[in-house]
């Protein structure tokens, strides 16, 4: 068993734990589904499609060996310099279009703040640990510091998961398709409800239900849009990075890397 | 920041207490529900941001964006509010019964945007009294990893190299015609695309140069051993501070857990009996 598969493994631990403290501590020993809204019922079939689709990834890539990099002190580090490099770059640009002033009001406190999206880019170009790295970065000063501090380096892993799938994808219309399509989800099913429950179980700003899926839908919404319009135009400007290959052919030659 | 806040009491704690203070702080702000105890809270929070050399302008230049968000968390809070059982109903906000209108819904809603702004206080203080380099130390004594910490620590430190740049992508997208000034959302996040780009592609430079720099100086050779020329440690009053800290919690935590106190209108109820 590779450390991959070891990760997986702890992770569906972890999920089990979860569902076990939800079902003793939350639901109290009710019926499973009773009390849950519709929009419960498409969450819980989104989670399910992607724990299935988790599995059969696993089990094609599985085998795989993993590459070891070897370094003077005989250890493997946590970070490259590229990635702290990289890492000090985002957490930077996130504080920096904060102080800014860069965000686009909706109604306060909501916003729609470009730094907020740098752990999830810093996870898609640097790996995982950069984005929480990134994450950590964004949580440590933000105003709720209990809900920011776990659940935005939450994001960079997710999203690193994620676009390594992505870009697999070797239609480019097909992969803007998808990577559409992801955004939308996992901002409607993963962040949205990871911040509400946050800030409602730990914080208890608000109550969970209503306020996800319903009174802060519309903001889940144009977010989304929002989050895909800003990772677009930087993934367009700097598709290497992101390891986005284009089908666009040049005059006489092979399609290629941008 | 100014020399009467680098002189305070608050400036002077080792970061690792003003993160315990943080983390108490937070922990006392979930347990307690009532308006009323939420309101002392925020006036001890307002007196302890004036002690530690905060101007009145400055403290309301902190609570002012806070204001419309405030009437946010009570709106989002008060209609969902469950009314105490046989509890007197001034008004339904829907005509067939819908949404009644009481006392512990009022003080629920309430108690979340108090709750809010005392949080944001809170987070706020703390960070604005500890230096970054704290925060690197800190973490490092926390057994972050040190290619962790140290990237924290360079993102922090070149937040006003990147602000000067972008800031100059900004004039430079001004003098070219770009608007920001626009209220609609959409044309708004249209004129911030040609700033987020070049200011993303500047970040990434540097990012570069700090890589270039690091692996010259053989920062990644073995930095489990790395030295500092900064060392934190605890002085008495530190150690004073973490014990009437801990008493704290511990009293909140009792009283709410076995005496059942500071729920929503706990203090209305023990003036009214």
């Amino acid at each position: 068993m590779n450390k991959k598969q070891k990760i997986g493994i702890v992770g569906l631990v972890v999920i089990f734990a979860g569902f076990i403290a939800f079902r003793v501590f939350y639901q109290k020993g009710a019926k499973l589904l009773a009390d849950l809204y519709p929009w419960n019922y498409v969450a819980l079939v989104v989670i399910v499609g992607l724990l299935i689709w988790y599995f059969i990834w696993a089990k094609k890539t599985g085998g795989k060996e993993e590459e070891n990099e070897v370094t003077v002190s005989g250890k493997k580090p946590l970070l490259t310099s590229n990635q702290i490099g990289l890492a000090a770059a985002f957490g930077g640009a996130a504080f920096a279009f904060r102080a800014l002033g860069i965000a686009v009001p909706m109604v306060p406190p909501l916003t729609m703040d470009p730094g907020a999206l740098m752990p999830c880019l810093a996870g898609m170009c640097g790996g995982p640990v950069v984005g929480i790295i990134v994450g950590v970065a964004r949580g440590i000063p933000s105003g709720t510091p209990a809900v920011d501090l776990w659940a935005q380096p939450i994001k960079g892993i997710y999203w690193y998961f994620v676009w390594k799938q992505i870009v697999k994808i070797e239609d480019e219309k097909k992969r803007w398709v998808v990577f559409a399509v992801s955004t939308f989800l996992l901002q409607f099913f993963v962040e949205q409800p990871m911040f509400v429950a946050g800030n409602s179980f730990i914080l208890k700003l608000y109550d969970f239900y209503p306020t996800w899926p319903f009174t802060l839908a519309w903001y889940t919404v144009v977010y989304s849009v929002f989050q895909f319009v800003v990772f677009a135009a930087v993934i367009k400007a700097f598709p290497g990075m992101f390891n986005w290959r284009s089908n666009k052919r040049k005059k006489g030659g092979r399609a290629g890397k941008n | 920041m100014n020399a009467k806040i680098k002189n305070s009491f608050l400036y002077s704690l080792d970061p690792r207490t003003k993160m315990l203070m943080l983390l108490v702080l937070i922990v006392i702000g979930c347990s307690i529900m009532d308006p009323i105890v939420t309101s002392f809270m925020l006036i001890c929070m307002y007196v302890l941001y004036r002690t530690t050399g905060y101007s009145r302008k400055q403290v309301w230049g902190i609570t002012k964006p806070l204001l419309l968000a405030f009437f946010l968390f009570f709106i989002l809070n008060f209609p969902f509010a469950t009314p105490a059982p046989g509890e007197e109903v001034f008004f339904y906000l829907i005509p067939g019964n819908k949404i009644p209108v009481t006392l512990t819904t009022i003080s629920s809603g309430f108690a979340s945007a108090i709750r809010f702004v005392f949080f944001i206080w809170g987070a706020d203080l703390i960070t604005a009294v500890t230096p970054t380099g704290d925060i690197v130390l800190t973490m490092n004594k926390a057994k972050c990893p040190p290619e962790a910490s140290i990237a924290i620590g360079i993102a922090f430190s070149y937040i006003p190299v990147l602000k000067n740049e972008i800031g100059n992508v900004i004039e430079a997208q001004k003098s070219r015609g770009a608007s920001f000034e626009s209220k609609n959302p959409i044309k708004k996040i249209k004129a911030y695309i040609p700033v987020i780009v070049p200011g993303l592609f500047i970040s990434i430079l540097k990012g570069r140069e700090i890589a270039r720099t690091i692996e010259a100086r053989g920062f990644t050779y073995d930095p489990m051993h790395r030295t500092y020329r900064k060392d934190i440690r605890f002085q008495a009053k530190d150690f004073v501070m973490m014990v009437f800290l801990a008493a704290l919690l511990v009293a909140v935590v009792y009283l709410k857990s076995q005496k059942g106190w500071f729920y929503t209108t706990f203090i209305l109820d023990v003036l009214t009996k």
